[in-house]
């Protein structure tokens, strides 16, 4: 069984990274006709369903209540960051995010305070696909998952391991009504970014892939991407015709 | 637990002296003669952005509606972005198509957009603050490293890339405004025509100024 999900993963990886040409960490939406009707059915299960919803719990909970529960989940899910720092060479990652879950288990009492961040621990967020990225699969074609949104071929298999991590640990103890809890108050966060979006993007797909590929850079090379010209891809900058 | 807080409060200690020698340095560099040194480049890129930041703080505190803090930070918004190039890029080659009316119309609603964007976002002074890192050097000028503090949220990084002392890109944890502006725009241009690109954007300024939109 174990090993059925491994070949699914490396087809998956492989397929959707395969005969890609272009600069490395770019936007390639080879699917995207495919993607823009799940963008569409995603945006009307959020619009009529999932944020409805999040707004309710927003209105009836308190803020340190939510940053709580989210903090509990976050927790859980650091696992995945820890795995993940050292699968990328990186053990100082890797023990940043064991002595923060120990530190957030232990005196931030099961999760419930992040206490490591303002210690100067800040959340090293590795997961699997930044490891494939650094081991060389720098180029991916676009995905959008229904309901989970953006991703790529390259990511998604990590994206999943992410989402399912709190019932790969806890088994049983993470019934269903507490995986919808997890899911709304998530929702729930991405309330100002997703209202945000709404109002700044005139194309909101578009800008929803962009944003998505810039970000996954940024997090690939830890917060710090390589200083390049960031107007080498805008030739028009320099034109002495239009210079001020 | 000896591990933890030794090397990150050393590397703390270091970032902040760092810091606060480049800042001493930076606004202590003077004038000479007509052309600016990197010294006055780099005080002038940190005090666009500082003045930027404040006037947001300010904005956020004592400006109560979306109009009057617009009012108030549209002065400062034309005066530290560099509105012409960021329209310029931001068009891309369709910018090419445009006769001098049409280009500085354009800048303008852009220049109204991002003030009416500053406008709406901050609006409620939740003890949000900034802290310059650092102002790096940058094949185009400056980099101005910033963090937006909002506890109990995590912080996010904003770097300001300026270019003769005035903004032209804000990248907010590794996402670029004007990349993200150039596509989306590139986007409706091709699909819709420039038309419907300007009445987008009216229809985007109109959405920040109602206040139950955001």
């Amino acid at each position: 069984m174990r090993s059925d999900w491994i070949l699914v993963v490396l087809a998956l990886v492989s397929s959707g990274c395969a005969s890609l040409k272009g600069p490395a960490f770019g936007a390639y939406d080879s699917f995207e006709p495919a993607n823009m009707r799940s963008y569409a059915v995603s945006e009307w299960i959020d619009g009529n369903a999932l944020r409805p919803v999040a707004r309710g719990y927003q209105a009836v909970t308190w803020g340190w209540l939510r940053t709580g529960v989210g903090n509990v989940f976050a927790n859980l899910r650091e696992v995945d960051s820890l795995l993940n720092g050292f699968l990328q060479l990186k053990p100082e990652r890797g023990i940043t995010s064991l002595v923060r879950i120990l530190v957030n288990t232990s005196v931030g009492l099961g999760g419930w305070f992040d206490v490591a961040t303002p210690a100067g621990l800040a959340d090293p967020e590795e997961d699997f696909g930044q490891t494939l990225a650094v081991a060389g699969v720098t180029r991916t074609r676009y995905l959008y998952i229904p309901v989970l949104g953006p991703s790529s071929a390259r990511d998604l298999p990590g994206r999943l391991f992410h989402a399912a991590l709190p019932r790969l640990l806890l088994g049983a103890y993470y019934p269903w009504w507490i995986a919808m809890l997890d899911g709304i108050n998530s929702r729930a966060a991405a309330l100002t970014l997703s209202d945000a979006r709404d109002t700044l993007a005139l194309d909101p797909y578009v800008f929803t892939r962009e944003a998505f590929y810039q970000r996954r850079k940024f997090l690939i090379f830890d917060g710090n991407p390589p200083r390049e010209d960031p107007f080498a891809a805008f030739d028009e900058f320099d034109d002495p015709d239009d210079a001020d | 637990m000896k591990f933890w807080p030794v090397p990150y409060l050393r590397k703390g200690l270091l970032v902040t002296v760092a810091i606060c020698c480049a800042v001493s340095w930076a606004s202590s560099a003077t004038r000479e003669g007509s052309t600016l040194s990197a010294a006055d480049e780099t005080g002038a890129a940190a005090r666009a952005v500082t003045r930027l930041q404040d006037a947001l703080l300010e904005a956020m505190r004592n400006h109560g509606s979306r109009g009057q803090r617009e009012v108030f930070l549209a002065p400062v918004v034309t005066a530290v972005f560099d509105l012409h190039n960021i329209a310029r890029i931001s068009l891309g080659p369709a910018w090419r198509e445009l006769d001098e009316p049409g280009r500085a119309d354009f800048t303008a609603r852009l220049g109204i957009l991002i003030t009416a964007t500053y406008a709406a976002r901050f609006e409620a002074d939740n003890g949000l603050s900034f802290q310059i890192l650092a102002v790096d050097e940058d094949p185009r000028g400056q980099v101005v490293r910033t963090r937006l503090l909002r506890p109990p949220d995590a912080p996010v990084t904003l770097d300001y890339f300026l270019r003769d002392g005035r903004i032209f890109d804000v990248v907010a944890d590794g996402v670029s405004d004007l990349s993200l502006r150039r596509a989306d725009y590139a986007s409706i241009i091709q699909s819709r025509g420039y038309p419907a690109l300007l009445e987008d954007l009216d229809t985007s300024i109109m959405k920040l100024r109602s206040d139950d939109e955001i």
